[in-house]
């Protein structure tokens, strides 16, 4: 995909590094309806990090919204496969995104109205750690521990680097998970890679009752791909066909060597 | 409504006449909610929360999030009015309301109370004089600006109905001083005209639709008949009584409580010159901040938004008119 954007690129190091985040939620724990996305008990997924659309258009494809060669498309004239997903021509997309820090206000106000209507539907919201900078993300932070929701789960996709530098440099959010804990959220730490932790994460009996409830997955930006992990310039970056090559071999090695 | 219940409501402020339509509107339609940030009490949210304890929502002093909860919520089917000063529910949460609103025509209604300058003394942060200009130039948004009490029970009614998001610019804690003294039709984009004339046309919106039929009862005296349009929604604007208003009269003043650049008299520039008719005389407040607190009225007199300048104007404009023939 990244490679048919062109030379316009994609952000492929923060696509790589929430992959496996929204793979474990779409095939393991989100109750969905591909056939009908539009169900209203549904299971609501909001992509706060807009930007990693590379981790995101793939599952939906491979759940069934909509045909995988519509991936085809991705940053294509006339596509609405574009840089930020919208809900306006893509199914699957439960809320558009692209600009850092409304998602997790967008979710709790979906939590609300499931509370409001008697539904057990949950909200995931997945953050970037970089977004942890925008003070938006804080006030939703509040609000839903004021209002107790249990339903509204933020991921943090903790790669540890945004786009001018590492965390730590432009901006630092540490201790994220301290942070987190005061305003209300029982908060939990995993390895974003590993999907039987992140499985474990998600499973009932730890989610809370009565507050919000959020999960630090600690990733790799550009995992799987040795000349990508944890570079910078990888954020948003054109890659040649040899890159290409190069990076889907490492991946699928990567995938039966890992199992 | 019956007229009845605007008589009952005769006393009322903007902001509780606000509340008014809201409750009535509740009762109507279960899926209307109410969300405040912290300026609730104000505008009697307790009202509405005592008979609808689940669907009142207080999030504070933070109103991105005020924006992005309603979005979610009206994501899910609820029809989520967003109240708050208006300079507050417009400014901060600008880009709220473009992504996670106006991008998806989601149905969140914003009111925006105390619009313009009417909470003159303090000063130029609480001013809302930008707000039609920024919300105008966003796509999908509906702007009602009512001009008295009766409309604005009216123009509450029609945003509730109205798929899709709408922003109603309501003042604060005045009594609206009546243009109708029983009821009004209020259907979004299609102004009404007050009176006849065919001298000239002043188009008005919200607080300066009263002023300007005063304006034109005087000016009748002189008799200068001017016809007088209130044009309750900015957009989508009646482009038609605009130019029906251009061509039959040749001479339109705009009049509003809102920064001359970007508003009313923009919008109706637009249309003007893009069909090449008549003259246009743009009134309202000057490009400028104010460093000078007074209380509303001298803050609007100051401005010559008093219905004595507003003839001064209008007659000097239709004798320049009236030469150039």
């Amino acid at each position: 995909m990244t490679l048919n954007a062109g030379k316009e690129g994609g952000h492929i190091g923060p696509g790589l590094s929430v992959a496996d985040i929204v793979a474990t939620l779409f095939f393991g724990v989100m109750r969905i309806d591909p056939q009908n996305p539009d169900w209203p008990d549904r299971d609501r997924l909001i992509l706060s990090k807009g930007h990693a659309v590379l981790g995101y258009y793939p599952a939906l494809a491979q759940a069934g919204y909509f045909p995988e060669q519509m991936l085809e498309t991705f940053e294509k004239k006339g596509s609405p496969l574009a840089g930020h997903p919208c809900t306006i021509g893509t199914p699957g997309v439960d809320f558009s995104s692209g600009s850092m820090g409304h998602g997790l206000s967008v979710g709790l106000g979906m939590a609300l109205a499931a509370k409001l209507d008697a539904r057990d539907y949950s909200v995931y919201v997945v953050l970037g750690d970089g977004e942890q900078n925008e003070g938006a993300v804080w006030e939703a932070a509040m609000a839903a521990a004021q209002y107790h929701v249990d339903n509204l789960i933020a991921v943090i996709d903790r790669n540890g680097l945004q786009h001018d530098s590492s965390c730590a440099e432009v901006m630092d959010t540490e201790p994220l998970a301290d942070k987190w804990r005061s305003f209300g959220w029982e908060t939990r730490e995993v390895d974003g890679h590993d999907i039987g932790q992140l499985l474990e994460a998600f499973q009932p009996e730890y989610r809370p009752k009565g507050k919000p409830y959020v999960i630090i997955a600690h990733t790799t930006k550009g995992k799987g791909v040795s000349f990508m992990e944890n570079g910078v310039s990888w954020h948003h970056a054109v890659l040649t066909q040899k890159q290409a090559e190069l990076a889907l071999a490492e991946i699928s090695q990567d995938k039966t060597g890992g199992e | 409504m019956t007229s009845q219940s605007i008589k009952d409501r005769s006393g009322g402020s903007y902001r509780s006449i606000f509340m008014d339509a809201l409750i009535d509107a509740a009762e109507e339609t279960p899926e209307i909610l109410l969300l405040v940030a912290d300026l609730g009490r104000a505008m009697g949210a307790s009202r509405f929360s005592t008979l609808f304890p689940d669907r009142c929502f207080q999030l504070g002093i933070a109103e991105q999030n005020l924006i992005g909860v309603a979005a979610g919520m009206a994501s899910c089917g609820k029809i989520p009015f967003a109240a708050t000063f208006a300079p507050f529910a417009t400014m901060r949460c600008l880009e709220q309301i473009r992504d996670d609103v106006a991008y998806m025509s989601l149905n969140v209604k914003i009111v925006g109370t105390d619009s313009g300058v009417s909470l003159g003394t303090l000063g130029t942060t609480h001013y809302a004089i930008e707000d039609i200009g920024l919300l105008r130039s966003i796509p999908n948004m509906v702007i009602l600006s009512p001009a008295d009490g009766a409309e604005l029970y009216q123009a509450v009614f029609a945003a509730a109905k109205h798929k899709g998001p709408v922003y109603i610019r309501v003042g604060g804690s005045q009594q609206p001083a009546a243009v109708y003294q029983e009821n009004c039709n209020f259907t979004i984009g299609r102004a009404v005209t007050l009176t006849q004339g065919n001298d000239a046309a002043i188009i008005a919106t919200g607080t300066m639709v009263e002023r300007a039929v005063q304006a034109a009862e005087i000016l009748l005296r002189g008799n200068i008949r001017v016809r007088v349009v209130n044009m309750h929604t900015i957009k989508p604007l009646d482009d038609e009584a605009v130019l029906k208003a251009a061509t039959e009269t040749g001479a339109v003043v705009t009049i509003e409580e809102h920064n001359i650049v970007g508003g009313l008299g923009t919008a109706v520039a637009d249309v003007m010159a893009q069909n090449g008719v008549g003259r246009l005389l743009k009134l309202g407040l000057p490009d400028q901040f104010s460093h000078k607190i007074a209380p509303y009225s001298d803050m609007l007199a100051r401005y010559g938004l008093n219905p004595e300048e507003i003839v001064v104007n209008v007659e000097n404009f239709v004798c320049k008119r009236r030469a150039q023939i």
